[in-house]
């Protein structure tokens, strides 16, 4: 059968590509800072969002939302402080989120493994029309935050000193980073789940910058390979009946390990003295 | 016009006193090198005068504001480190020094051609126009520092703040730094360094730190430290934290 006339995959396809878009728009920040582990931190707690959202019986995605942005502004904060180091800041989200989701999970009454798993590595009949229109809206933001402040985003990322003395609000866009990682994991966690969000946000700039040079080529190679991964690692899960999630980075990883033996074959190859 | 101005300057990290009495006056048109020995507190001075490291005492005025009240951050242009140049993600050259022109441009605004013309003539006074899309981590340590000088320079700097510009830095790009850096007419320079060097030439003042205290304030020293023909600081790619311990010798000693 055509997944593309079955109506619970065109919204999987679409929260896809929306969510391919904007994963590695934010995570590029991301890396480029050195805190790429960053989302998966912001996943694991948004996983307590989640269970809140069951035991109060309100829409897991507002809870989650919610959540993953003040423990994100929190780690950010404990971060600026200087207090305690960012890795550990990480860790202690890690075990917190979810420890205190299967926790909640348990208490609820809807929750079940099952629910659990699905938030965990996505799914693909999961995407509700609801869950479409808030990640039409929220990747829709993300992207235009991106456009409209990338260039402050990148001289505080590159440089957090030069911008401070540039007199940039970097206090500021460190929090608005911050926020825009967490509203990235709760876009993207239907699809690609809680787990695994972190590696769209990661793997396709990991790949783009084997590829290109510049930061701006990085930006839009990543976005390319990111809706590319997302989309066909739907596609893929409908015909294998496979968490999706699970799907998307496998493929996004496969493009990683191409891209890195292509550049390394490029280089061999190139005569001695081409590279300037 | 006084462009720095730091009375009784003293900070303190964890309790433990980096800079104390710290008197220091900046003229428009200067080119100050602050030297001393690692720990000396020479790095500390510069980044408490921009507001980077938080005065325990005293006062600092730029521009002849108290830098509390500072807001006017185009005029200045920082030379950090050069540990920031390359980054999980590569940016090209030209990237990285249109970055510097962001104080001056409307924010939300994209770069008009004014922009672009000082992102231009900044790359060309650092002698890296041809090296414009290539990435910054491919570049030698020199290259990188005049990167950095070239991202300070878009914002066309009434006074140029350089963090140890020199430091891992061989001798030809030394020379080649000195040459960029004499292209500034009229622009204010402080620069932090464990030794003149190639900027000897351009130095007017010498401020020599030892123990966050100024031990000397005048014209540059005619010699430079004692060791100045050691093989082991022949070799500027040598990290100086491991060698530069046991020599906290003032270059005055001789004198």
């Amino acid at each position: 059968m055509n997944p593309l006339t079955l109506d619970f995959m065109q919204r999987a396809l679409l929260a896809a590509l929306l969510v391919g878009l904007a994963a590695p728009a934010v995570g590029v920040f991301l890396v480029q800072r050195r805190l790429a582990l960053m989302g998966d931190g912001i996943g694991h707690i948004a996983l307590t969002g989640v269970a809140l959202g069951f035991l109060l019986g309100t829409a897991p995605v507002l809870t989650a939302v919610v959540v993953a942005i003040v423990g994100a502004v929190v780690v950010e904060l404990v971060r600026q402080q200087g207090r305690t180091s960012g890795d550990v800041a990480l860790a202690l989200m890690f075990y917190g989120g979810i420890a205190g989701g299967v926790l909640l999970i348990g208490l609820s009454d809807e929750g079940s493994g099952a629910t659990l798993l699905s938030y965990l590595f996505g799914s693909l009949t999961s995407v509700s029309p609801t869950d479409v229109a808030v990640i039409s809206a929220l990747s829709g933001a993300l992207l235009l935050t991106v456009l409209v402040l990338g260039r402050e985003l990148f001289a505080v990322c590159h440089d957090e000193e030069y911008a401070t003395v540039a007199g940039l609000p970097v206090r500021f866009l460190n929090l608005l980073l911050a926020v825009m990682a967490a509203v990235t994991v709760t876009v993207a966690m239907r699809v690609v789940g809680l787990l695994l969000v972190s590696a769209l946000m990661v793997v396709p700039v990991a790949t783009a910058q084997q590829l290109v040079r510049g930061f701006r080529a990085t930006v839009l190679l990543s976005l390319a390979l990111g809706v590319v991964a997302a989309v066909s690692g739907v596609l893929g899960s409908y015909y294998a009946d496979t968490a999706p999630g699970a799907m998307i980075v496998v493929v996004a990883l496969l493009g990683f390990v191409l891209a890195s033996v292509g550049s390394l074959l490029v280089r061999r190859l190139r005569p001695v003295g081409a590279t300037r | 016009m006084t462009v720095v101005e730091v009375r009784d300057g003293a900070v303190a990290y964890d309790g433990r006193v980096a800079l104390s009495g710290v008197q220091l006056v900046v003229g428009a048109g200067e080119i100050v090198a602050v030297l001393g020995a690692n720990g000396s507190g020479k790095s500390t001075l510069v980044r408490t005068v921009l507001g980077l490291v938080p005065l325990a005492e005293g006062s600092v005025q730029l521009f002849d504001t108290p830098l509390p009240r500072f807001r006017d951050w185009p005029r200045i242009g920082y030379v950090p480190q050069r540990v920031g140049a390359a980054t999980g993600v590569p940016a090209t050259v030209r990237e990285v020094v249109a970055s510097g022109r962001l104080p001056r441009m409307r924010r939300l605004r994209s770069a008009s051609g004014a922009d672009r013309t000082a992102v231009d003539q900044a790359l060309a006074v650092v002698d890296l126009t041809d090296r414009a899309g290539d990435s910054v981590s491919t570049l030698s340590g020199g290259q990188q520092q005049r990167v950095l000088i070239a991202r300070a320079l878009t914002c066309d700097p009434d006074l140029l703040v350089l963090d140890e510009p020199t430091s891992g830095v061989d001798a030809a790009s030394q020379a080649a730094l000195a040459v960029a850096l004499g292209r500034l007419a009229g622009v204010t320079i402080v620069l932090v360094a464990h030794e003149l060097g190639a900027m000897r030439s351009l130095v007017t003042r010498a401020v020599t730190l030892a123990d966050g205290r100024v031990l000397h304030d005048g014209p540059p020293p005619e010699l430079d430290h004692l060791h100045l023909h050691d093989p082991e600081h022949a070799h500027p790619h040598h990290d100086e934290r491991q060698s530069a311990g046991p020599r906290q010798v003032s270059p005055w000693g001789l004198s």
